[in-house]
């Protein structure tokens, strides 16, 4: 269930937590109320409405990467954690010193792929603030991208700012590449 | 590092063995390890809970209030548990002009993108993978390459390109650009060559032409990767929204998430109740095929992902 909403449309999960948040009638309003926090304007405060379409976009991803790191962990070493175990380490101690370390590899590679992707965050940003409010308080490169080249016609700014995000994207890229060779010697 | 000796069972008489001979200190650490465990595992299990919930509680809220009537939609406090249980919204959203378009055109564009991709990568992967021809290793990294490159960089490109071909509001017009993905090939061409060599040669000993290994020897070993290439291209072409929603303007040819977003537009910040049942018609084709063969589709998400 936890990967359920991996699966739904980014935009269909943009429009339903556009409700979610409302802050009137919403889910998160509600609990705010209970524990008598003064509820934010979600729409309207451009920090508010980042940390909405944040949090619904961690929302829809936390799946992928709980089924990600639940196949690197059936892959450990059991016999380090019972090494470990003899040798007396507390527990806290061998998560962060015996099982992190084994997670390397897996916690690299979702940094950077869930880094690429919230670069592309487009559906669910069209669905929820438009990239605003206040013009670009919530726009990602490729919501400029298209911002620029088909609300405001500005063709070649859009190209300029898609080939910006490219060698953004290219660099991280290197970067991993560069990091996965390394780790295989 | 594992040495044999850890592994063998231990010696009659030595320390292991007997537990007196253990120093106070020694038990007394032994009996912390297992306290705190006990307390990592309520930590464990209180992590998970709380997951679970901030999961579980939005999709029960948006389920609950696609059920909810217009007056309880907008109720102050909120309720959870819809009184009465209506199902008014969801007729709202059928009668509305285009949801059933909406649905057809999701249903074609992605059987269409689904037979196609499909089609494509594995034989591009078989080609990868058993033929020897010039330029295979640099043709191969070509494909590779364009997995780097985000589709969103591409659609300025992309759109003059269809627009001038005069294919906007067409199925071809949706379809094309998407349907070159090198995904399919990666991961099939990586599954291939994991396949015993011996097994092949065995095939082509027997005559087995290319077309008759492909479908008679390999495919049929191939059914775990083949499926889970299968089903996370229906989910992601099901759930398709940039280049759609470009080069779409009408209910002629965009699909659900498009039509979504119009829904929202007409109905939205209004009358929450249809708009939430659009949501849950729109992603419930996809969950429900998850639910079924979700192994199998997180086999092929984590095939790239994890290495031993």
């Amino acid at each position: 269930m936890v990967f359920a909403p991996y699966v739904m449309a980014g935009a269909a999960i943009g429009v339903a937590f556009q409700f979610v948040f409302d802050p009137n009638y919403g889910l998160i309003q509600y609990f705010l109320e209970v524990m008598n926090i003064p509820v934010p304007n979600f729409y309207q405060n451009p920090n508010w409405a980042l940390f909405m379409v944040t949090v619904s976009y961690i929302w829809k991803n936390v799946g992928y990467v709980f089924v990600i790191y639940l196949a690197a962990l059936q892959g450990r070493r059991e016999d380090l954690d019972e090494a470990a175990e003899i040798d007396g380490t507390s527990p806290v101690r061998r998560f962060f010193r015996v099982l992190m370390p084994q997670l390397k590899g897996t916690t690299f590679f979702l940094s950077i792929t869930v880094l690429l992707n919230s670069f592309q965050v487009f559906d669910m940003i069209q669905a929820m603030t438009r990239g605003g409010p206040l013009g670009y308080g919530t726009s990602t490169m490729v919501y400029q991208v298209y911002q620029e080249t088909f609300v405001n016609s500005r063709a070649g700014y859009g190209a300029a700012v898609a080939t910006i995000m490219f060698l953004f994207v290219l660099v991280i890229t290197a970067i991993q590449v560069r990091y996965q060779e390394k780790s295989k010697d | 590092m594992i040495t044999s000796d850890q592994q063998l069972p231990p010696v009659p008489g030595s320390q292991l063995d007997e537990e007196p001979l253990m120093s106070d200190k020694q038990a007394k650490g032994k009996a912390g390890v297992q306290d705190t465990s006990l307390v990592a595992k309520i930590f464990g299990y209180l992590a998970l809970i709380l997951t679970l919930l901030v999961i579980l509680v939005p999709l029960y809220f948006i389920v609950i209030t696609s059920f909810k009537t217009y007056s309880e939609v907008y109720a102050d406090p909120i309720t959870f548990w819809p009184d009465p249980w209506e199902i008014q919204n969801y007729w709202t959203v059928l009668e509305t002009q285009g949801f059933f378009n909406y649905l057809r055109n999701s249903i074609i564009i992605t059987s269409v993108l689904t037979v196609v991709e499909v089609t494509l990568g594995v034989l591009s992967a078989y080609a990868f993978a058993f033929l020897r021809f010039p330029g295979r290793n640099i043709l191969f990294m070509m494909v590779i390459a364009t997995l780097m490159v985000p589709n969103q960089i591409t659609i300025i490109s992309n759109y003059s390109l269809i627009a001038n071909m005069g294919l906007r509001n067409t199925y071809l017009g949706v379809i094309l650009p998407l349907a070159a993905v090198a995904f399919g090939t990666y991961l099939m061409r990586n599954h291939f060559m994991s396949l015993p060599k011996e097994i092949m040669e065995a095939a082509a000993m027997d005559g087995a032409g290319y077309w008759r290994t492909l479908f008679r020897v390999v495919l049929p070993m191939s059914w775990p990767t083949l499926s889970a290439f299968i089903l996370i291209t229906v989910v992601g072409e099901w759930n398709q929204y940039l280049w759609p929603f470009l080069i779409t303007d009408t209910s002629a040819t965009a699909p659900l998430p498009v039509g979504l977003t119009l829904l929202q537009d007409a109905e939205g910040l209004t009358n929450w109740g249809p708009v939430m049942a659009g949501t849950v018609l729109t992603s419930l084709p996809m969950i429900i095929v998850f639910l079924i063969l979700q192994k199998n589709m997180i086999k092929g998400l984590t095939a790239g992902a994890v290495k031993g």
